[in-house]
């Protein structure tokens, strides 16, 4: 417990990963309170469509009614990005969930029984991973169709087999440790072993990795809404409101810059997300990794 | 110290990005930016897509259409922006000598790009190879229809015609004349029009022989009298032309990269009709629109595509050339499906319970009225189409042969769709509700549209009428129209017609007849309607032939098997520098009739 | 292990990898109808009539094992099938799409490396001071931007504004001089190609093309050398070796540059293999908004057609590379640290 509180304090210490905290915090309190920052319209059925106002392709300016301005068909940027919040978080949460129980799962077998098993699943990380993952992704939800279910099915697919290399990576260096042999001469059942003594402590690379990489979900997840296998239009997603952006990048002669409220807002609230993720992880690789000197 | 540089760095680099950033809008200069005047004789012009193929018997998309027709020569061709009057082109004349045999005199002294003559073999084969090429999804059955009174030379998979049927239509007479005989009378003007389209271009019939394409003969040098079938539905490398090309058009082939994405064509300097403006045409796919609109600007391409919504993005370039309104030959509709599938996922509760519709919903006139009284053509010519529209009232359009602007069209009236609505076979619907999920094809904003605001209106008829709308992917709507049962699920669903020849019969066919390419999809079928289709479509009096389109059209109003939507007004972005352009629908591509254009400064 | 023999054994790794491979994106696209498996060639509403024909033609409503077989057996055969993406054959695409990949990757990789390396090197020699913050936030800000985002900024301001550095690879003069008979093409690579002409003019316009492709891949990947850079240095700074160094009295530069960084090296040298892996199977979104069309792109397509034979032919493509980046890596690591053998194990 008293790992938990010094790495708190790490945490805090360091002015890089206090930064990372605090953007990370205010974009969930955005996401929670979206409803109240952004109300859905009256009338308006989905939350998560992107209310419009009127059909019209040019980009309105900030105004009363638009406090960030409207993108290419009208579409609200700030409820947008308010709302984008929320997806943000559901897709990189989910993706994650679901991609580092199937390494853990895997990667704990691989890892700790060893042998035929241990071959067998890196054999089949290894087909994953001979493939790009943008390729793979895109041919998934081209297949399915595209939509965020589609998404994060693709995304979940392309990225488990990294979490179960690492997973079995370091569940190889724990299970040679004295406690877990101990625990073994004891007679502990191998589920026991593994959940009590063995994962605990193969988990921080783990951890460190998926903070890291709940940025990269997103990015992902818009890089896929740039090539045309995104979230339906109008829905409220920071990689599609990017891509409504694409197009008006460069302003008419003698205002270049005259669109850069639909260009720069969603794109810094994706850099922003990231970076506070990246800032995180990379706190806690310092503080966890062990070859690094404590002080 | 060596710290502190960097952080000077730092310091001055971001002063002088501030700096800059402050300055930039002033350096954009004032309205009217200048397009510089860069490569002369050269016409670069930047699109999306790419190329199918360069042969063109097989090519059916309009961007290999193109650049085909920069390459061959057609027998005929349209006079200037006319679509049913033509100019002798590798024909010298045209006789119709009865009502099955039209005969064409082939013009001497045309040559090929290696200098072989063109001649009347070269015809015939062209054609005929056209014929026995025949490939799946290709435009040949358009010489199959008139010559032949087939769609094709198959039948389950497997050849069912004698060559004899393809040599026989086809015959060199007189020396120098090509005749075309029909198994039964055809009307002359769409038989023209369709020997002026790319896929009737005249090929070199040796170069293709010496090649490994078929040679001309029913065993082709073999001793089996159906060796020809060989190259019936071949796969696309067999022939040498998907890539290579013996022309005797304005331009030759110089390089076609399909990776990287452009083609680029040399003058032909010994063509027929003088030596082309332009010493190469480059074409160049560019799928990135800030691309494009860039090259525009800079001068360094004299025509992109620019997509409706960005139109106003160059309001403000004086040097820009924009031409508009102009009436291209295609047509948006819905298209009812009278008999769904049983296993459709879009109709709800498949009952008129509120929650679904029935499997023949659509089969009342009254619903399909209805609905068409619902639809805001106003408001999504205005909104989808940036006003760039008209709307249109049955398949036979505006720049068609016969087409008849008093046909009577539907217009947004709320009141009279709820009364059809409420006084239709199944009760009074606004009581009794419905639901179901309209699809659109996904990233084609206008479709989207077109869904909501039918479904915006349906619902303020009556909060009973709710109707869903979800994107679809075009393969996905392949595999819900085209189920093994041959009954599509989709309730409606939207789709583009682009004319193949600008003869009515090209449209009120996939719109109305109940063999047309969509009837299996729709379930409509009217007995008396496609009576008149197979008379009007053969029909030889130019007078008749007119009559039978008025009533077609008046029988779509009529029966309303969907709803027409609009035809669009196609706009085109040249530099000021380019010269000579002129609008014909049947054109393809964008530039039109390049031969006749040139560049210059001014 | 005798190297050999190694070898040997790691490439024969290929014939199960490939195998799996491509099963399993069968299996993917098996996942589809033949309806959506023809969309690949009925493309347009005039062409539904002749779904059936093409479904029949390809065999496309055969079971499983009786594609996948019919596909392998001409694969055996040396023929990989056609492109639909691509216009041409699936080996003819692969071949055709390389360079353009490959020079992105030839110059991004060093680009990214000496980058990665020299950054990583200052923040861990400064470890905690501002610069140390500095350089891992400007690496972290590059690996947090959308990459389109980025070049597609790059593009407006370079471009469109200053008109620098145009898109594509060449301009129009360049590439008729490219593609006429005057110039002998070697690799397809314009630089290299250039260079064994002896054309200067070209050199400098293929340069000038790659600059703004090559940093934006660049700044995305940067950030992740740096890091290995970084906690690798940091790692090495802390050894006894240094320590000893120090005491001695050396110039705190040589033990950082000459004696830490070398044995800091390892990791990242081991890493760069993925990296230029990584590059040469393809940056789909530079390449495609720099018109600077490569073997990403071409994947782009195949995917999103559906066009099953040039997808299965880029799997074939990426487990080759795979496998063979892998057998790089390891003897490289080899040869640079010596407690590894060759077939695992530390000494």
């Amino acid at each position: 417990m008293s790992d938990w509180r010094f790495t708190a304090r790490q945490l805090v210490k360091n002015p890089l990963s206090l930064i990372g905290l605090v953007i990370i915090v205010i974009f969930i309190i955005i996401a929670i309170f979206a409803p109240l920052i952004a109300p859905t319209p009256a009338g308006h059925l989905h939350p998560y469509m992107i209310p419009r106002d009127g059909y019209f392709a040019e980009p309105q300016p900030p105004s009363e009614k638009h406090i960030l301005g409207t993108t290419q068909g009208q579409y609200d940027i700030f409820y947008g990005v308010v709302w984008g919040t929320r997806t943000a978080f559901h897709v990189a949460l989910v993706v994650m969930s679901i991609t580092v129980l199937i390494g853990i799962v895997l990667g704990s077998l691989a890892g700790y029984f060893g042998g035929v098993l241990d071959e067998v699943i890196m054999r089949i990380t290894d087909i994953f991973l001979a493939f790009p993952a943008l390729i793979l992704a895109m041919a998934i939800v081209a297949g399915i169709g595209p939509s965020l279910k589609s998404i994060m099915i693709a995304l979940s697919v392309v990225w488990w087999p990294s979490y179960a290399r690492l997973i079995r990576g370091d569940i190889l260096q724990v299970r040679e440790e004295d406690y877990v042999e101990a625990s073994r001469g004891l007679g502990a059942s191998s589920p026991r072993v593994i959940i009590r003594h063995v994962l605990p402590n193969a988990i921080y690379p783990t951890l460190i990795m998926a903070s890291l990489d709940i940025g990269m979900v997103v990015l992902s997840a818009a890089g896929l809404s740039f090539l045309g296998l995104g979230t339906p239009e109008g829905y409220a997603d920071w990689g599609q409101m990017t891509e409504f952006a694409r197009n008006w990048m460069v302003g008419p002669p003698g205002d270049p810059f005259k669109y850069w409220y639909a260009v720069i807002t969603p794109g810094l609230f994706i850099l922003f997300f990231v970076l506070g993720w990246n800032l995180l992880g990379d706190a806690f690789r310092d503080i966890f990794d062990p070859r690094l000197a404590r002080r | 110290m060596s710290k502190r540089i960097p952080k000077m760095g730092w310091i001055i680099l971001a002063a002088l990005l501030c700096v800059s950033l402050a300055i930039l809008p002033a350096c954009g200069g004032g309205g009217g930016t200048p397009i510089p005047y860069k490569n002369d004789g050269a016409f670069v012009q930047e699109t999306i897509g790419g190329l199918n193929s360069l042969d063109p018997a097989w090519a059916y998309d309009t961007a290999s259409g193109e650049q085909i027709q920069y390459m061959y020569d057609t027998l005929l061709y349209y006079d200037g922006n006319h679509t049913d009057q033509f100019v002798p082109m590798l024909a010298t004349n045209w006789t119709v000598v009865n009502s099955t045999a039209i005969k064409f005199c082939i013009r001497d002294g045309v040559h090929f790009w290696n200098g072989d003559n063109v001649t009347a073999e070269d015809v015939e084969y062209s054609i005929e190879r056209a014929m026995v090429q025949n490939r799946a999804g290709g435009p040949t059955w358009m010489f199959y229809m008139p010559l032949l009174d087939r769609m094709g030379s198959r039948s389950g998979g497997v050849v069912v015609i004698n060559f004899s049927a393809i040599d026989n239509a086809v015959e060199v007479v007189d020396g120098n004349c090509v005749q075309f005989n029909f198994v039964r009378a055809f009307p002359e003007t769409p038989f023209l029009q369709i020997m002026s389209n790319t896929w009737a271009s005249i090929v070199d019939k040796d170069w293709c022989a010496a090649h490994g394409d078929w040679d001309g003969t029913a065993n082709n040098g073999t001793g089996n009298s159906t060796m020809w079938t060989y190259y019936n539905n071949p796969p696309k490398s067999r022939s040498p032309l998907y890539k290579g090309a013996m022309g005797n058009g304005p331009w030759e082939l110089d390089t076609w990269d399909a990776i990287a994405g452009y083609i680029r064509l040399t003058k032909n300097t010994g063509y027929w009709q003088g030596p082309a403006q332009f010493n190469t045409v480059t074409t160049k796919f560019v799928d990135e629109w800030t691309s494009r609109k860039s090259s525009l600007v800079h001068g360094d391409a004299d025509l992109v595509y620019v997509p409706r919504n960005y139109i106003d993005q160059l309001a403000s370039y004086t040097d820009l050339n924009a031409i508009k309104d102009l009436p291209e030959l295609t047509v948006d509709a819905f298209f009812f499906n009278q008999n769904i599938g049983n296993s459709s996922t879009y109709i709800g509760s498949k009952a008129l319970d509120g929650n679904g519709i029935p499997t023949n919903f659509f089969s009342d006139l009254n619903v399909r009225k209805g609905f068409n009284y619902a639809f805001d053509w106003d408001t999504y010519i205005s909104d989808a189409m940036q006003g760039e529209a008209t709307q249109v009232g049955s398949p036979v359009i505006d720049g068609l042969l016969y087409y008849n602007n008093a046909t009577p069209k539907y217009s947004l009236n709320l009141t009279l769709a709820k009364y059809y609505l409420e006084h239709s076979g199944w009760g009074n619907l606004s009581s009794i509700g419905f639901e179901f999920t309209l699809c659109y094809n996904t990233g084609n904003i206008p479709r989207k549209t077109a869904c909501e605001i039918l479904a915006e209106n349906l619902l303020a008829i009556s909060e009973n009428f709710i109707v869903n709308i979800q994107p679809i992917t075009w393969d996905t709507f392949l595999d819900k129209i085209f189920t093994i049962s041959g009954i599509s699920d989709l309730p409606m669903f939207q789709i583009g017609w682009q004319a193949d020849y600008p003869d009515p019969d090209n449209f009120v066919t996939p719109f109305q007849y109940s063999s047309g390419d969509f009837a299996a999809y729709t379930g409509y079928s009217n007995a008396t309607v496609d009576a008149l289709i197979d008379s009007a479509r053969l029909e030889t009096n130019p007078i008749t032939r007119q009559a039978d389109y008025y009533t077609l059209q008046q029988a779509y109003y009529n029966e309303a098997p969907g709803i027409m939507l609009v035809q669009p007004l196609g706009r085109r972005f040249f530099t000021k520098y380019i010269h000579g352009y002129y609008f014909n629908p049947v054109t393809p591509g964008m530039p039109g009739p390049l031969y006749d254009m040139y560049k210059s400064n001014p | 292990m005798e190297l050999r023999s190694y070898i040997i054994r790691r490439l024969l790794l290929l014939i199960p990898v490939l195998f799996g491979v491509t099963l399993f994106i069968f299996g993917i696209t098996m996942l589809f109808s033949p309806v959506q498996r023809a969309s690949l060639y009925i493309t347009d509403p005039k062409q539904l009539v002749d779904l059936p024909t093409i479904i029949q033609m390809y065999g496309l409503d055969k079971p499983f094992f009786v594609q996948y077989g019919t596909w392998l057996g001409q694969v055996l055969r040396g023929n990989l099938g056609w492109s639909e993406a691509g216009s041409m054959p699936v080996a003819d695409a692969i071949w055709h799409s390389l360079p353009a990949t490959l020079e992105l990757a030839i110059f991004a990789t060093p680009l990214i490396i000496f980058l990665g390396i020299f950054l990583g090197t200052k923040a861990a020699a400064n470890k905690d001071k501002p610069l140390d913050h500095g350089t891992r936030v400007m690496a972290i800000l590059g690996w947090s931007l959308p990459t389109f985002w980025l070049g597609l900024l790059l593009m407006m301001f370079f471009y469109g504004f200053l008109n620098w550095f145009p898109p594509g690879r060449l301009t129009d003069q360049m590439q008729i001089l490219v593609d006429s008979a005057a110039f002998i093409r070697y690799t397809h690579i314009n630089t290299i190609d250039a260079i064994l002409n002896l054309n200067g003019p070209v050199l400098l316009d293929a340069l000038r093309h790659l600059v703004l492709p090559v940093i934006t891949l660049s700044v995305t990947h940067v950030a992740f050398i740096m890091r290995l850079m970084r906690s690798s240095m940091l790692e090495s700074l802390g050894k006894g070796y240094v320590l000893t160094a120090r005491a001695k009295g050396l110039d705190e530069r040589v033990v950082v540059n000459r004696h830490a960084r070398r044995n800091a090296l390892i990791p990242v040298i081991t890493v760069s293999g993925y990296v230029f892996a990584g590059l040469a199977s393809g940056a789909v979104i530079t390449e495609t908004i720099f018109s600077y069309k490569g073997i990403g792109w071409w994947a782009w397509q195949a995917a999103v057609r559906l066009d099953i034979p040039s997808i299965l032919g880029f799997a074939l493509f990426s487990g080759v590379l795979f496998v063979f980046i892998n057998l790089v890596v390891d003897i490289l690591y080899t040869r640079v640290d010596p407690r590894v053998r060759l077939g695992g194990g530390l000494q």
